[in-house]
């Protein structure tokens, strides 16, 4: 099964410092911009199954909206309880415009 | 309902209140706010703290003093609370050190209390699923004078420290915290019970009263005000998962609200615990009067607990299995 790119999302879709939701051949990524540079993880916490997308961006960090977990961007790892197992991450690049992820097999 | 059920429903309850897009501005961290509220409180801590050294030479003086300064003392739980769900600083490591200090100094494990808190909220005013359940009903005035003279409180958390200490959670609480997190919980309960046997320590080999009059006996004395505080969040509310519901918002004014960082909105802060204290304010005038707004104020709504939400004086039955 191969890795292939993504389209996920215009730029200018996403506002610094924010999430937004996708869904790329039914699986659901979020995608987070800080400082211009974006990230991608899958969308679900791991702790109480709330979408990350509906979280809050503080740096390169995203909280959960439910119990205020926190996960790194980068790395997908868990910062705090009352998460403690990491999220998927994926890679990410941008072209014309437009972010696309990194993802196996859709 | 399961614990992913329910958290699914709560989040579909809380975007027909407000949308993501609309709650977004409310959310945003700022260090300033929690600085000035936390340096202002240590800075009534101080002052009362004042009061009992010069009242101490004076007699019985000093108990008025103490209660005021336990009084102070017992505030630090709003930024123990704020701080557990990370949202009172922008600087992650400005809010863990507040967690810790509050912690330590109101006898809350604060790493513990995280998970446990988390519980709450998911399951707030569910009968023997909430661990944080005020006085679920059928309520007694007995019953509500043992939680505000706040003894359940050092049950529960004496429980907890020496538990966890000893590498044993009890079964209702360990539903709220993952395997691999067991270790650090008893870890921190051992670092705890560390620093207050150092303190037990010191105060018995020099004599020094400092410890007790200036931390323990104040905060024994004092903390039944907070606990008063907590009482109105939701006690006599309805005894259900609905956020319109089942806490109150209560009026009252800005000396209260800066002790209890806000939580006076508790209906916008279980509607949205990502919104920081110091934005509760504008999010109650955005959705307020979606939730459950009350005219009243702490002392009137202990008034109507006292009068229109006990069963008797006595217990009726055993508490529930929450609080443990």
């Amino acid at each position: 099964m191969t890795d292939e790119w993504q389209f996920a999302i215009e730029v200018n879709e996403i506002e610094d410092e924010d999430v937004m939701p996708v869904d790329i051949g039914g699986r659901e990524i979020a995608i987070y911009r800080y400082n211009n540079k974006f990230y991608a993880t899958s969308d679900k916490c791991t702790h109480g199954d709330a979408y990350l997308s509906e979280g809050v961006v503080v740096g390169e960090v995203i909280e959960c909206p439910l119990h205020q977990g926190r996960f790194c961007l980068k790395t997908g790892k868990a910062l705090s309880a009352p998460v403690s197992a990491p999220i998927e991450t994926f890679e990410v690049k941008l072209e014309d415009g437009k972010v696309f992820v990194k993802l196996a097999g859709i | 309902m399961s614990e992913l059920d329910a958290n699914a429903d709560l989040l579909k309850r809380q975007r027909e209140i407000i949308s993501r897009q609309d709650l977004k501005p409310f959310t945003k961290r700022r260090n300033v706010p929690g600085l000035l509220y936390f340096f202002g409180l240590l800075g009534c801590i101080g002052a009362s703290g004042y009061l009992v050294y010069i009242a101490e030479p004076h007699g019985w003086w000093i108990w008025p003093a103490m209660l005021l300064h336990g009084i102070m003392l017992g505030h630090l739980f709003a930024p123990l609370h704020e701080t557990s769900h990370g949202t009172a600083f922008r600087t992650r490591w400005i809010n863990e050190s507040v967690l810790w200090f509050c912690g330590i100094v109101t006898i809350w494990p604060p790493l513990y209390f995280r998970y446990d808190h988390a519980g709450h909220h998911t399951y707030a005013q569910v009968a023997g699923k909430d661990p944080e359940f005020v006085l679920p009903a059928p309520r007694s005035i007995l019953g509500y004078i043992y939680y505000v003279s706040a003894i359940h409180l050092w049950i529960k958390n004496g429980g907890w420290l020496f538990r966890h200490a000893l590498g044993y959670m009890h079964p209702f609480n360990r539903q709220f915290v993952p395997d691999e997190e067991l270790p650090r919980i008893y870890m921190e309960a051992r670092i705890m019970l560390a620093i207050y046997a150092a303190l037990a320590v010191f105060t018995i080999s020099t004599g020094s009263m400092v410890v007790l009059t200036y931390w323990l006996i104040p905060t024994l004395i004092g903390v039944p005000v907070a606990r008063m505080l907590r009482v109105a969040d939701h006690t006599g509310c309805d005894e259900k998962a609905d956020l319109r519901s089942y806490a109150r918002t209560v009026t009252t004014d800005f000396i209260t609200r800066f002790f209890c960082w806000n939580m006076s909105y508790h209906c916008e802060h279980h509607l949205a615990p990502s919104v920081p204290f110091h934005q509760l304010p504008e999010l109650h005038k955005a959705v307020g009067q979606e939730m459950n707004p009350v005219e009243k104020g702490y002392i009137a709504i202990q008034w109507e607990i006292l009068t229109k939400h006990m069963s008797g004086f006595w217990p009726s039955r055993k508490p529930s299995s929450s609080e443990k």
